[in-house]
């Protein structure tokens, strides 16, 4: 495991330096207007050229990227074009406000979906058509739509929950629940609709198979059939479709931390995108790819934990 | 100002209102008259039940706050409480003393002497000397930075003793006392300056510090009160909370929810039992239709006067305050801001909205089947771009529509690549209102489009120092520019500002910086 774990990091390694090199390729095209935009009025070819080589702009791109790379191992990814913030300080901080919205969505959405995608399957019919339609409102009703409507209710009228802002933990450990809980209610009703549908499916598979069947005859109580070995083996591609929903998740804080005023790594990537803050971009590159490979690889991990058949690596 | 009567008046959504807020962010916008900054002035006395913190947001998360990065939109609203600037805009826009005292011109306007008032100190506890400004003074000047072009006419600056400031310009310049009271002239400690740190944790000699503790980058900024202030007694609030709030709904929302005191209202309704007024401001921001090609280096017909004029006269503008902007605004056919000095009512009547007129001029210059147009749609102008698009079309000119990403919108305009453009822009003293758009290396004259008539009015407005003497001279090229049609103007839109019970805001077209300056107690 640990030489399957070293191969997919060394992988992962050898991908984040490409897609860091095709994102810099990418954004030295931008970068005279970018330095344009900062300069506002003051922008003139002179002052253009002066700020390139400020920052060092006017070499070759792969020279510049090198240097760049270099800084990473170094623990310095820059400072941000506009904030002069140091990247390496900027990003954690919002990472943290996501996670934060993030996982307790996540952990929530799985339990809700776990229990509501195994009632649907074990029980069937009338309690199966109940447990689907929860699923499609969950679908089909945008997370927008339910923060507005939870807004509205709890932070405006009712005065419960704050409205907007974040608390930090550290401060605050009660504000900091209050101000995460509407932007969880309105991440984690998608998120656990997908994996519901998906453990259901999964579920019904598993249910109709033989060895099922040959618990049954033996007396096995439904309950231990169903959450003991035939949950555990639909988990595979549940687990597949939680990661996948922690991603999309992670994509969709974008709206809910705009909704929210949260400083969130969604707003935080959108912000510096507008204004082509590109030391802020790479570096949110840097956390991206970093992200994804190790969910990823946890992924792969945890699925071939819970079956044994599903284990890819020695 | 006007002030609805109703509290409960219902709001609705300005698109353009939109562009308002993105002008403030955007651009060096406003002039205003911190009063509360000013020398003996002070803001209403607080009652023991008054309110002491204040809460308000901004929409874009400030930039660095070391003085060579400062910038004049709604950052504006954290660092001009950090720093003391040497002086302020008036109610009317002219400058009034603050950390200077007094100043003075020499009669050929090549130096500026400044002297400071005593009593002065850094929150780290320095004196605040005229050494300090002139190292802040000579950081604008050596470093390429967003503030370079409002330091581009000063040769030198000395401090030859403690209360003293001499700034030398190698040619006469307008605008600069209307910098001083902006970014050029907060006061940085020399001692600091140059600190790693000074984007984030910047040492001034302002009413406020920043409480790096209770700051989170990128969401709220918290600035406690400095009791030895030189002018503690104008600023009530013992803590300004300033919040990054980026949507306009989510603003609102926390207008409504009491999170924040005072906020734009951009879309929605107050609620009539909110204790929420509304106050509009005029003068918010300028949307223009900018024909930058004059002389017909990309399309030959803009270069005819007849044809600008046809443009001018096929704008609905009236059609457009109303129904893109909800009648929250004014519209125009100059580039100056409603209820300033400079502003002529009498223009706007100029080019009345009259197709047949329009398309009489087409013919005329010899356009009766029109031509075509590539226009950058950038974002501040996608509300306006169809009913621009429809009113060009109506005179036969074609529009082609280039989209262009949010970082690339400056370049969208300096590029000289396209012959018009719609272009936001924010308040300012007159001498830079026209500077910034028809001087021959002006920002929005890409193609350096000159008149010798023009050139030789913007010259004298753009040498003579002394602000009042100024207007006169702007006036004469507001008429030039809007007789000659050289742009386009839309409309000019307002702010609607929300204020809860117990806070005022008291500003105005010329007096709207962003500045703790501009929130009060209530009476």
């Amino acid at each position: 495991m640990l030489l399957y774990s070293a191969r997919r990091l060394l992988a992962g390694f050898v991908l984040f330096v490409i897609v860091a090199f095709i994102t810099y390729w990418l954004l030295s095209f931008s970068f005279d207007s970018v330095i344009a935009a900062r300069l506002g009025a003051s922008a003139t070819p002179e002052t253009i050229a002066e700020v390139r080589a400020d920052y060092g702009l006017d070499r070759p791109v792969v020279v510049q990227y090198v240097d760049w790379l270099a800084g990473v191992f170094q623990g310095d990814l820059g400072r941000s074009f506009y904030t002069q913030e140091p990247v390496i300080d900027a990003i954690p901080p919002r990472l943290f406000v996501t996670l934060s919205i993030v996982v307790p969505a996540l952990i929530i959405a799985t339990i809700i979906a776990v229990f509501l995608g195994t009632f649907a399957a074990s029980r069937g019919g009338g309690a199966d058509k109940a447990a689907q339609g929860v699923m499609l409102f969950g679908y089909l009703v945008p997370n927008l739509l339910i923060a507005i409507l939870l807004t509205v209710v709890l932070a405006i009228n009712l005065g419960w929950l704050p409205a907007t802002g974040y608390v930090r933990f550290g401060d605050d450990p009660a504000g900091w629940l209050k101000s995460i809980t509407i932007p969880v209610i309105a991440l984690f009703i998608g998120g656990a609709a997908n994996i519901a549908n998906q453990v259901r499916g999964t579920m019904i598979d598993e249910l109709r198979k033989d060895y099922v069947r040959t618990l049954r005859t033996r007396g096995v109580s439904a309950r231990t059939v169903v959450y003991k070995h035939a949950l555990r083996n639909a988990a595979g591609p549940a687990l597949t479709v939680f990661g996948l929903t922690f991603i999309n998740m992670f994509g969709g804080a974008l709206i809910i931390e705009q909704v929210f005023a949260l400083p969130g790594f969604g707003t935080f990537s959108f912000n510096s995108a507008l204004q082509g803050d590109f030391p802020v971009l790479m570096g949110l590159t840097v956390f991206g790819v970093g992200m994804t490979v190790t969910i990823n690889l946890l992924t792969d991990l945890a699925n071939g934990w819970l079956n044994p058949k599903a284990r890819i690596y020695a | 100002m006007r002030i609805n009567s109703s509290p409960a008046r219902r709001v609705r959504a300005g698109v353009v209102a939109v562009a308002a807020a993105a002008v403030l962010v955007t651009s060096a916008c406003s002039g205003a008259s911190d009063d509360a900054e000013a020398n003996g002035s002070t803001e209403p006395e607080a009652t023991s039940d008054a309110p002491t913190t204040l809460t308000v947001a901004v929409s874009r998360q400030p930039q660095g706050f070391d003085t060579i990065n400062l910038s004049n939109g709604t950052d504006a609203l954290v660092w001009s409480a950090i720093y003391d600037r040497l002086i302020v805009p008036g109610d009317d826009g002219l400058p009034v003393p603050a950390a200077a005292e007094s100043w003075e011109y020499s009669e050929d306007g090549l130096v500026l002497t400044l002297h400071l008032r005593d009593g002065m100190t850094f929150s780290n506890g320095d004196p605040v000397v005229a050494a300090d400004y002139k190292a802040t003074l000579d950081l604008l000047i050596s470093t390429a930075g967003p503030l370079s072009g409002e330091v581009g006419s000063v040769s030198s600056v000395e401090a030859p003793d403690d209360s003293t400031i001499v700034i030398n310009f190698s040619q006469p310049d307008a605008s600069f006392l209307d910098s001083l009271s902006k970014a050029i002239g907060a006061i940085a400690n020399d001692t600091t300056i140059a600190n790693e740190d000074a984007p984030t944790n910047p040492v001034g000699s302002g009413a406020y510090t920043l409480d790096p503790d209770a700051t989170v980058a990128g969401s709220q900024y918290v600035l406690n009160k400095r009791e030895d202030y030189w002018n503690a007694d104008a600023y009530p609030f013992e803590t300004v909370t300033v919040k990054v709030i980026a949507d306009s709904t989510a603003l609102e929302n926390a207008l409504k929810s009491g999170e924040i005191n005072v906020g734009d209202v951009i879309s929605g309704t107050l609620d009539e039992s909110s204790g929420i007024t509304a106050t509009e401001v005029p003068g918010a921001g300028l949307q223009n239709l900018k024909i930058l090609d004059r002389e017909g280096t990309i399309v030959p017909a803009l270069a005819d006067v007849r044809v600008r004029q046809a443009i001018n006269y096929a704008i609905n503008r009236d059609a457009i305050v109303e129904g893109v902007s909800q009648g929250r605004g004014e519209p125009v056919a100059q580039i100056a801001f409603p209820d300033t000095s400079v502003y002529v009512e009498e223009l706007n009547d100029t080019y009345p909205y009259d197709l047949e007129k329009a398309k009489e001029l087409m013919a005329e210059a010899g356009y009766a089947d029109g031509f075509a147009v590539t226009m950058p749609s950038i974002i501040y102008s996608q509300t306006l771009d169809p009913v621009v698009g429809q009113a060009l079309a109506d005179i036969g000119i074609t529009v082609t529509w280039d989209s262009i990403p949010a970082q690339n919108t400056g370049q969208a305009i300096l590029s000289a690549q396209y012959p018009m453009a719609i272009w936001p822009d924010g308040y300012a003293g007159p001498a830079r209102l026209f500077g910034n758009q028809y001087t021959e290396n002006a920002f929005q004259n890409p193609f350096h489009t000159t008149d010798d008539e023009l050139t030789a009015l913007l010259n004298d407005l753009a040498t003579t120092v002394d602000p009042e003497a100024q207007i006169p001279l702007a006036k004469e090229v507001n008429a030039w520019v809007v007789e000659n049609a050289w742009d386009a103007p839309i409309l000019n839109s307002s702010r609607l500002i929300g204020v809860h019970e117990g806070y005022a805001y008291t500003g105005t077209t010329t007096n709207s910086f962003p500045s703790v300056a501009l929130y009060g107690v209530a009476e």
